[in-house]
Parts: structure tokens; C-alpha cells; sequence
């Protein structure tokens, strides 16, 4: 669906994208992360031609974006909706009138575009407020526009930069199942720019790292997050604290594994000490795994490796105490 | 006395009217081709940005009475005479043309710029974004604008009559200032007052209304 080769964009002596490749395919949800300035609004406005490149190739549904005159380009934006940070809603129109702006732009008939936006409404879940004005909604509301908006000329591509960065974590988590929903119902393929990595592994089928303009990873989210490269590792630090003294082991188990009866379990075996230093529950899409930090002595490893590895669990040493 | 009051009252009001039209209409079209050519703008054309930039500072620190002089000649030529009520239109127009150009512009720079990239997100096109998103989402604030321009025009209006316009600024200093006619002074003084009041009344109740 989306194909993007070797790219690079520069500002000035400002290297904002630097060689970047990937593809998405359909119906997927792909995430893009990468710390602020790191070139993550950039790649994605150049998908829509809102930003030129200056080498490489980008391919949307079969067009290279970068050889399309303006009207060819209005006609790629017709297929891809965009969802802002901030929202971008005129605050002199209504939530109806918002909704319904791409369709006057495209000179959609009256009645048509009124039905189109009461299906919007309602799959945004806001057909009550339909006469609301923008600055009396909440947050997530202004954002269910947004997406209704976006949604307006059935495009195929959604691109969401930042959707719910200025939102709270409940609202946050349900801006994310709509976007869920409407990928799984819509079959809508989904490009989620964020710095939330909770975010990421609520709904993303796979993830791409930008560090300063640079791919540093890219796959599935679970191998990701689960055997995660140093640049990973480097960029999710603040998420595992760890102690000063023993060395950590961070344990992943599936839903169905008990970690702490597991963990107990070995200690018996082994006959070692340990202590817990943090655990948590994390969701990838539709399942739920567990994490548990421990700390065991540095002479224990060894046998906690081989341990842990003996049942099939992933784990990993996190060396790098923060 | 009140008949001079009111006829200075219906000049004044011709005046201020007449360059408030003129300037606004001139001004904005100005602050639209500053704000499209800007860098970053929708058309960026940094040579067309410079240049009117520069006309607008020019025209901008003329103090206004050396301005009235100066142009004179183009006075006569537009409206036939160099003195009265409706010659110093032109002058009022021309002073007042670049900082509605540059008041108007701040007002559309004041646009949340995601409103703008989400209509070009889905295929406005760039008249469609101008008039669409920029001056509609900027109407409130520019109604603003306008008042204090009005407002400045009526100051301005006052000194005019240096160059024959007539008006309560004139009358205040012809018969106030000159005749020691305390009275009338103090007249005209309060209906400017009042005018002026009314100008900002307006505007402000209108911005608010349609926001
Ligand atoms: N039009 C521009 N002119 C000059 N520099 C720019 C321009 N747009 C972006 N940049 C620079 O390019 C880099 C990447 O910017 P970008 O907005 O893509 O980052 P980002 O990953 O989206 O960051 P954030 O998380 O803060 O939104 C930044 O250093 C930014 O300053
Ligand atoms: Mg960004």
C-alpha cells in the first residue's frame, strides 16, 4: 500500500531523514516512534506530499507522491485522512460543519454529505453533539471529529500524527480502540506517529524506530518490544527502573503463566534468593503478557539463565542501570 | 453652533468611513499576498515577500502629516483637489493602507497553522484555504482590526483639517483653539469621544458575536 525507498530530507544542513526505507501493507495499523524532532511529522507528511523529499522514493497506492502534479496530489489526499495533535478544527464551524468540511471541498451533494455525516457521527460516537460547538467539547471529543473528519471520503489510509498525545490516559486508550475499530471494521490500513509506547503496543502490528532521521528498527511490535535492540533498549530506559545492587532480569510470561509462582518456583529449585523489583501487565494488541523484574545475585545468573531458559521463557539481563 | 457640530459630525464620519473602506480593502488584499508568498507560506516567493514588506515599513514610518504633503500631487490627481473632506480620503488611505496591511496580516498568521494543513490534508485547494480557512477563521480578529483602525482614522481625521478637511477635529481647532471658543471645543471634543466609544463598541460586541 505504501512503499518508501531510500529517503532523505534535508533543512538546510539539518539532516530530518536520513536514507529511510519501509513498507506498510493494507489493513495494517504501523506505528512509527521516535523521540521529539526526530523526523517523525516529516516522514509523514511526505507521504501525503504536504512536505517534499529531496531523494528516494515513495510509493502510495501505486503512485510515486513525488511525480504528481496538483491535481493528481488532491487526488492521493482524497484517498488518505489525516488526524492532528492539536486537533485542526475550525472552532467558527460546529462538530457537524466539521465533519462535513472535506465534503464541501469536494463538492459532495447536500443530502449525501448529510447522510455521510451522520454515519461519521456515529461511528465516532458523537451523533448527540452534533450541533455542539468546538470549544465545549472535551479533548477526546475534539479528537473523535478529527477522526470523523478524516474518515469523511472513505479514504484507505488513515495517517495519525500524534493523535492522542494531548489527551489523558483514559481518553487516550479510547481514542485507541476506535482507531482499532475503525481499522478491524473499516479495513482502513492505519499510520500511528507517536512517543507513547503504550500506545504502540496497544494496537500497532508493527512499529518503526526513528532515532534523529534514522531507521534504527523495525518489525513486529512483539519482537520489538520482547528481544528488544540496544537502540530499543536506550529509548524505553525510563520504563524499567532498575536497583543499585544484583543484577536485573526482566522475565516476560504469557497471559497464561503465573510469573511469580514460576519465579518462586525457581528459586526453590535453584536454592537462591531473590527479590522482585517490579512487575506489570502489558497489553500487545488482543493479548496480555506479564513482566516481572527480579534481582538475583550476579553469581545466580547463570543458573537463572539456564533456568528460565529451560522453560521456554524470554528474558533478558538489563545491564544498563539507569 | 449645533448645526456647524453636526455638519462636522457628518464629515468626520465621511471621512473615517470612506478611508476605513478603502484602506481595509487595499490592506487586506496586501496582507493576503504577504502571508502567501511568506517562506512557508502556501506560495512562497521570497522576492515578491521582500518587496512588500519593504513598501509596507516604508510607507509605515512616514509621520502622517509629512505623508499628507507628500503626496499631494497624487491628491489632486485622484480626487481633482488637494483640499476639502474627500481629498484628504486619499491621504487617511494611504496612511492607513499599511498597518491594516500588517494588522490583518498578524491576524491570519494567528491561524491555528493545523487547521490549514488538515484542509490541504484532504485536497483543499490553495484559494480554498485562503478564503476557506485563513479569513474565515480570522473574521473575529479582524473585525478587531478594523475598529482600531476606524478608531486611528479618526485621529488622523483631526489632522487632516491642517490640509482643509473638515470634520470635528477641525472644528475643535478652529474655534477652540484659534477663537478661544471653549465651549464648542469641548462639543466636538465629547462627540469624538463618543464616536470613538461607539467605533469599539461595535467592533468588539460583532467579533464576539460571530465567533
Ligand atoms: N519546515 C522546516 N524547516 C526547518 N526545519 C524543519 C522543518 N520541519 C521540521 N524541521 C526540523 O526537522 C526535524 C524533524 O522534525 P519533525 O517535526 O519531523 O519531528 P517529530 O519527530 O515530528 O518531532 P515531535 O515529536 O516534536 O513532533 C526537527 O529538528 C525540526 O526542527
Ligand atoms: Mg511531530
Amino acid at each position: 500500500m505504501i512503499s518508501v525507498e531510500h529517503v532523505c530530507r534535508n533543512f538546510g544542513n539539518l539532516n530530518a531523514l536520513r536514507d529511510v526505507s519501509f513498507s506498510v501493507a493494507r489493513g495494517e495499523i504501523f506505528g512509527i516512534v521516535g523521540h521529539s524532532g526526530a523526523g517523525k511529522s516529516t516522514l509523514l507528511r511526505c507521504l501525503n506530499g504536504l512536505e517534499r523529499y529531496g531523494s528516494g522514493t515513495i510509493r502510495v497506492m501505486g503512485r510515486e507522491v513525488a511525480g504528481l502534479g496538483e491535481e493528481e496530489l488532491r487526488d492521493l489526499r482524497r484517498g488518505m485522512g489525516m488526524v492532528f495533535q492539536n486537533f485542526g478544527l475550525m472552532e467558527r464551524k460546529n462538530v457537524a460543519e466539521n465533519v462535513a468540511w472535506p465534503l464541501d471541498v469536494w463538492k459532495v451533494p447536500r443530502d449525501a454529505a448529510e447522510r455521510r455525516v451522520e454515519e461519521l457521527l456515529d461511528i465516532v460516537g458523537l451523533s448527540s453533539k452534533r450541533a455542539g460547538r468546538i470549544r465545549n467539547l472535551s479533548g477526546g471529543e475534539k479528537q473523535r471529529v478529527g477522526i470523523a473528519r478524516a474518515l469523511a471520503l472513505s479514504p484507505g489510509i488513515l495517517l495519525c500524527d500524534e493523535p492522542t498525545s494531548a489527551l489523558d490516559p483514559a481518553t487516550t486508550e479510547s481514542i485507541l480502540g476506535l482507531l482499532g475499530d475503525i481499522n478491524r471494521n473499516l479495513g482502513v490500513t492505519i499510520l500511528l506517529v507517536t512517543h507513547q509506547m503504550e500506545a504502540v503496543k496497544r494496537i500497532c502490528d508493527r512499529v518503526l524506530l526513528l532515532d534523529r532521521g534514522r531507521v534504527c528498527g523495525c518489525g513486529r511490535t512483539e519482537d520489538v518490544f520482547l528481544s528488544p535492540s540496544p537502540e530499543m533498549k536506550r529509548f524505553v530506559r525510563d520504563d524499567y527502573a532498575s536497583p543499585e545492587e544484583g543484577v536485573c532480569v526482566r522475565v516476560a510470561f504469557p497471559r497464561e503463566v503465573a510469573g511469580e509462582s514460576v519465579v518462586s518456583r525457581m528459586a526453590r529449585d535453584l536454592a537462591i534468593d531473590f527479590c522482585v523489583v517490579g512487575g506489570r501487565l502489558e497489553r500487545y494488541r488482543d493479548t496480555v503478557l506479564g513482566f516481572l523484574i527480579i534481582s538475583v545475585r550476579p553469581e545466580d545468573l547463570e543458573g537463572v539463565a539456564g533456568y528460565l531458559s529451560g522453560k521456554r521463557l524470554l528474558w533478558e539481563v538489563i545491564d544498563d542501570v539507569a | 453652533m449645533w448645526r456647524e457640530l453636526a455638519s462636522a459630525l457628518a464629515d468626520t464620519l465621511y471621512m473615517v468611513s470612506a478611508s476605513t473602506f478603502f484602506s481595509v480593502v487595499f490592506g487586506f488584499v496586501t496582507a493576503v499576498a504577504m502571508v502567501l508568498t511568506r517562506p512557508g507560506g502556501l506560495r512562497p516567493n521570497a522576492a515578491a515577500h521582500t518587496a512588500l514588506d519593504l513598501v509596507v515599513n516604508l510607507l509605515r514610518s512616514f509621520p502622517f502629516v509629512i505623508l499628507m504633503i507628500a503626496i499631494i500631487p497624487l491628491t489632486r490627481f485622484l480626487a481633482g483637489t488637494s483640499i476639502g473632506s474627500t481629498a484628504s480620503i486619499v491621504p487617511l488611505t494611504v496612511a492607513a493602507t499599511p498597518f491594516v496591511a500588517r494588522i490583518i496580516e498578524g491576524s491570519l498568521l494567528g491561524v491555528d497553522p493545523d487547521v490549514i494543513e488538515a484542509a490541504r490534508s484532504f485536497g483543499a485547494r490553495d484559494l480554498q484555504v485562503v478564503f476557506g480557512v485563513m479569513v474565515r477563521e480570522a473574521t473575529p480578529s479582524i473585525i478587531l482590526d478594523i475598529a482600531i483602525v476606524a478608531v486611528n482614522l479618526v485621529g488622523y481625521s483631526a489632522m487632516a483639517a491642517a490640509l482643509g478637511g473638515g470634520g470635528l477635529g477641525d472644528l475643535a481647532i478652529r474655534y477652540g483653539y484659534n477663537r478661544f471658543q471653549t465651549d464648542i471645543m469641548v462639543y466636538s471634543i465629547i462627540v469624538l469621544i463618543v464616536v470613538v466609544q461607539l467605533i469599539q463598541r461595535t467592533g468588539t460586541l460583532l467579533s464576539r458575536k460571530i465567533r
